[in-house]
């Protein structure tokens, strides 16, 4: 439908990746030296078909508590389950969002929306796990969520910054899983304060720090020879990494006190709009992944009184991430996602609420490859089930690790000899990318 | 150096008994550190025998015959033994979970008693710290979450329940039979915690109990044969259909006992009738599930997979009971499948139930399990040293599974009062003991050792009890009224949601939104941002997943964060303490045995004093920092 990356899509970076591509699928080879990665398996693994845009980074924006599809982009207006939500008219001739959302409908010429998906679980939790992990929730094994393996396949980008940040996140994420403690995530509890205890105290300045660094290492240096193990060692590289990321100018990605008040308003002074202007400064920065939790969705009763809000909130949000990627040039290369763990039931319950349903819910894509103006799937005429285009929470993850260039069919073995992939068996949905 | 001990521990003394410059009178300084009140009752801690020591004595000295004469067949040298100061170290980190206080190194080191590292040992294993430090070790092992499968589901009793069995020393059989084996709900019988983990997962909580109790591994033979071991897909099932009738719900459609119907329906129908815009979520419907939770018992009998692949049965056939290995009784009437499973189990004839908790406590003592890896023992594992494996097992029979007694044992061996070995251990490769391995601390150890620095009577600083929720929450849902509910669930919102004991706890000791307490004493699982979560301590999802490993989050967490800062303040135990010495020499030594447990080297002494010179009180200040931030602090040598 855009026809944006017409000419410049065999430029440079990318007409090698194209002939490599070539080369891999028409001879099975790599012309890809096994690189410098962080792990031997990954620099083997990185052989993977990529969509002609290849996406560098993600947000993944997660709607904690199951937000109701009916009420954001499968509205049901002509139906008593559509409740009080109109439909809007979008950008794109005879596609209609929930009214709610009229910048995203604006935009809807950017935006890849999926209508069916499903998912095998109400529980928020399990869903949630599912989601993030490809895998159901087992009680003998952690998997990784898909951030994890994005930095354990294809490296860091900025080798001071973590490979994937999560925003907001709870104390159930999954994390790195059974992959090792160097993918793991950082976690940000708040937007406006970001990355803990990278600030030092008021009285602490440089000159201070050096001093009490050189103490350590007066002080320890004893100990260290005595004890030179592998662990030992180990934690002298992150007190250096540690000090390197103090000192690295691109700490201030975390800061997002740098932006200019116009752009905080412009994203929404609220936890998912400074979530989504961090994850920007971050992406911007070269962090891989980067997560962004926004809770409020679990609508049991009085669905009414607050969905707007929120969902303005959200749009307002995505608009601004949307608009400020394109203009500073990342949004090509940066894949927007916004899933939720279930969606909610077309009958509207006796609290005027909306219950569990993970029969089916919507997702969105948008940016790096991306199709824009595009409704993947179908459900009936009140949102109860699919009719046309199944996809599972694998087939979403497996879409985003294809977009990323991750291979799909690699097993990674963990710790206790079990294989997994890391969209587990799910089919990436080609037909989205341009 | 006897000086110097002498010194700082003299000055310390005169202050402890209150004979210093008259500051009682004088108004305290204010503080922001939060101070303890010290009301708080833990109940009594059940005291090691002193009769016993004897015993003790002999069979450590056995334990040390055997591994010795491993180091001559195998041509170890082994390990210098562990001074003084530093034994002190280990013993309050190893059993104690956290360093031990300047008086305390004071008095350990300069008791002029041979047998004072034996009567440490015994006192530490009497001690609140103990119980503290073996309920994390636990919590790591059994994933202690408050709500484990859903918000209504409460655990809090089952926790206290934990930390009660490590006060009193119950025997380990009896405590695990209990645990295997009880019924109905949490605050009536805590013990059903255990079962209500594994909620709704009979299969998983199969693999998981023989994980944890027998060391053993089936978990992969719940889908397929075990590639690596023995175990075959029906043997699992076999194994799981004892477990399989072991219910965690009330049957809310069970018209005999619910008379009136569903209680939940019920009750929310009464609820909307009373006031049409009443919530019928929330809190109102937490506490009628909660009181839906209980474990009970119905036959129910447990079929082979819809894909079953092998030979020896087809899909949906119903297998019978059989234990993965040995004999079990039969099951009769009167009594449950789950209790024959329980007596089976925990049997002395059990050939892995009594070795793999001495494997267990021997790992925990010197890092490194005589069967590598401990949770994962197969018929062909052998031990790196048989002889000590049998005889510690054969020690724990004879004690009549008093765990505490056998670590008492382990603690007494020459074997674990050596110096931790300062290479890297290839486990590839048998070790034979020649001393404990150099660890990291646990997350727990370390968060607790730097409370222990930083506030006084950290034990006062207890989580809210869940003691008296019984009185609150406990309803006969066939008979309660919604109005009944409605009062019930205000009054538990009151005094035991997360909300309120949140607000309890933070009134009462936090500093700048850290609350205080000691990690046992902490809600679980923690936010992935806590400190706790930083250095390791696990979510509590999987068995045993708590790590050791470093990371740069960690050493920001130590150079920043809130609680190394509180250190440097005034109104913090170690500042106090410290500055309370008269001279810098005294000050500077007293810093160095409050976190390292030895005196400071020459070359260190004249590095802190000059920093002391150049920037004044500061200077203490920061030779504390840096010393926290050594790596001598966070590992036990």
């Amino acid at each position: 439908m855009i026809m944006r990356h017409s000419h410049s899509r065999l430029a440079g970076q990318s007409r090698r990746r194209f002939i490599e591509s070539i080369a891999r699928t028409a001879l099975g080879v790599s012309v890809v030296p096994v690189s410098e990665t962080l792990f031997g398996s990954a620099a083997q693994a990185a052989v993977a078909a990529a969509p002609g845009n290849k996406a560098e980074h993600v947000i993944y924006l997660m709607m904690n508590g199951a937000m109701s599809h009916i009420d954001t982009f499968d509205p049901k207006p002509d139906k008593e389950e559509g409740g009080e939500t109109k439909a809007i008219q979008t950008s794109v001739p005879g596609l209609k969002i929930a009214e709610h959302l009229p910048t995203l409908a604006s935009k809807m010429d950017q935006l890849a929306v999926i209508r069916s998906m499903t998912t095998e679980t109400g529980a928020h939790e399990q869903g949630r796990y599912l989601m993030r992990t490809s895998y159901k929730q087992i009680g003998t094994i952690r998997h990784p969520f898909l951030g994890a393996w994005l930095t354990h396949f294809e490296g860091k980008i900025n080798k001071d910054l973590p490979g994937s940040v999560i925003v907001g996140g709870g104390s159930r994420h999954p994390r790195q899983g059974y992959l090792s403690a160097q993918v793991a995530p950082a976690p940000v509890g708040n937007p406006g304060t970001g990355l803990q205890n990278t600030k030092s105290p008021k009285y602490l300045n440089e000159k201070n720090f050096e001093k009490r660094r050189r103490l350590i290492n007066q002080f320890e240096a004893g100990f260290k020879k005595k004890f030179a193990t592998t662990d030992v060692k180990a934690y002298t590289e992150y007190y250096t990494e540690a000090v390197r990321l103090l000192k690295s100018p691109d700490l201030a990605a975390f800061d997002i006190s740098k932006e200019e008040d116009s752009v905080k308003d412009a994203y929404g002074r609220n936890r998912i709009g400074q979530g989504c202007l961090l994850a920007r400064r971050l992406v911007e920065q070269g962090v891989r992944f980067v997560e962004v939790e926004h809770g409020g969705w679990d609508n049991h009763r009085d669905i009414y009184d607050s969905f707007g809000d929120r969902a303005g909130q959200l749009d307002t949000a995505i608009g601004a991430l949307l608009d400020d990627l394109k203009q500073r040039g990342l949004l090509n290369k940066t894949l927007i996602v916004l899933s939720s763990e279930f969606g909610r039931t077309p009958k509207i319950n006796a609290n005027a609420g909306r219950d569990h349903h993970p029969g089916c819910f919507s997702s969105m894509l948008a940016g790096a490859g991306i199709k824009g103006g595009q409704i993947y799937g179908q459900t009936d005429e009140i949102g109860k089930s699919i009719e046309d285009g199944h996809t599972y929470p694998q087939d979403l993850n497996a879409t985003i690790a294809y977009a990323c260039g991750m291979p799909l069919e690699k097993e990674v073995f963990s710790p206790n000899g079990r294989p997994f992939k890391v969209a587990h068996e799910g089919t990436p949905l080609k037909s989205i990318y341009s | 150096m006897r000086h110097v001990f002498a010194s700082i521990f003299l000055s310390l003394i005169v202050i402890q008994s209150g004979a210093s410059f008259g500051q009682a009178k004088k108004k305290p300084p204010a503080s922001k550190v939060p101070r303890g009140s010290g009301s708080v009752e833990w109940g009594p801690v059940t005291k090691v025998s002193g009769e016993r020591r004897f015993g003790v004595r002999d069979s450590a000295k056995k334990i040390d015959g055997l591994i010795e004469a491993g180091y001559r067949k195998n041509d170890v040298t082994p390990n210098p033994n562990l001074k003084d100061s530093l034994f002190c170290r280990r013993a309050y980190l190893e059993i104690g979970g956290r360093v031990p206080l300047l008086q305390e190194i004071g008095k350990f080191v300069q008791s002029k008693n041979p047998r004072k590292r034996e009567l440490l040992i015994d006192e530490l294993l009497s001690s609140h710290d103990y119980v503290s430090h073996m309920y994390n070790y636990w919590a790591d092992i059994l994933r202690l979450q408050d709500h484990p499968i859903n918000n209504n589901q409460l655990a809090q009793p089952y926790h206290e329940w934990i930390k009660d069995s490590i006060r009193e020393n119950r025997p380990y059989d009896e405590w695990v039979h209990e645990m295997l084996t009880a019924e109905g709900r949490v605050w009536e019988n805590p013990a059903v915690g255990f079962v209500m983990r594994d909620s709704n997962m009979e299969l998983d909580a199969v693999d998981n109990m023989v994980q944890v109790f027998l060391g053993t591994q089936i978990g992969c033979a719940q889908c397929h044969d075990h590639p690596f071991d023995k175990w075959t897909q029906r043997e699992y099932y076999e194994m799981a259909a004892y477990w399989f009738g072991t219910r965690t719900r009330a049957n809310a459609r069970d018209k005999k006992r619910f008379t009136k119907g569903n209680p939940l329906g019920r009750l929310r129908a009464e609820l909307k009738k009373m006031d049409p815009d009443a919530n019928t979520g929330g809190t109102f419907s937490r506490v009628i599930n909660a009181n839906l939770f209980e474990v009970w018992e119905q036959r129910r009998a447990l079929k082979l997979p819809h894909d079953y692949q092998y030979d020896n049965g087809k899909p949906h056939q119903v297998v019978s009971m059989k234990p993965i290995f040995g004999d079990a009784d039969a099951v009769v009437k009167g009594k449950s499948p789950r209790r024959i499973l329980a007596d089976w189990m925990t049997s002395r004839e059990n050939p892995r139930f009594a070795m793999n908790i001495a494997n267990r406590m021997w790992q925990k003592a010197f890092g490194i399990a005589l069967i590598e890896p401990a949770n994962d023992i197969r018929d062909d594992s052998e031990a790196m040293n048989p002889e000590v494996l049998d005889f510690l097992t054969a020690e724990l029979i004879r004690l009549d599974f008093d765990v505490r007694e056998l670590q008492r044992i382990i603690f007494n061996t020459r074997t674990w009062q050596r110096e931790a070995t300062a290479k890297d251990i290839d486990l590839s490769t048998p070790y034979y003991f020649p001393g404990p391995a150099l660890r990291r601390m646990s997350a727990e150890q370390i968060w607790d050792s730097l409370i222990t620095l930083a506030v006084y009577n950290p034990k006062s600083f207890t989580r809210p009890s869940m003691d008296s929720v019984s009185g609150t929450i406990d309803m006969d849902l066939d008979k309660v009224s919604a109005s009944e509910v409605l009062k019930i669930a205000d009054d538990f919102n009151g005094k035991f949601s997360t909300g309120a004991q949140r607000k309890t706890t933070r009134e009462r000791n936090s500093y700048k939104g850290m609350t205080l307490a000691r990690a046992s004493e902490l809600p679980t699982p923690l936010p992935p941002d806590h400190f706790l979560r930083q250095f390791g301590q696990s979510d509590r999802e999987l068995m045993e997943t708590s790590s050791r490993d470093g990371s740069v989050s960690q050493v920001l967490t130590m150079f920043n964060g809130e609680i190394t800062h509180m250190m440097l303040e005034k109104g913090s135990v170690i500042f106090d303490t410290v500055m309370r010495a008269p001279s810098a020499t005294d000050r500077i030594n007293g810093i160095f045995y409050s976190i390292l447990c030895r005196a400071p080297r020459k070359n260190e002494a004249d590095v802190a004093r000059n920093e002391v010179k150049s920037a004044g009180n500061a200077g203490y200040g920061n030779v504390i920092w840096a010393l926290i931030n050594t790596k001598e602090f966070l590992f036990i040598q």
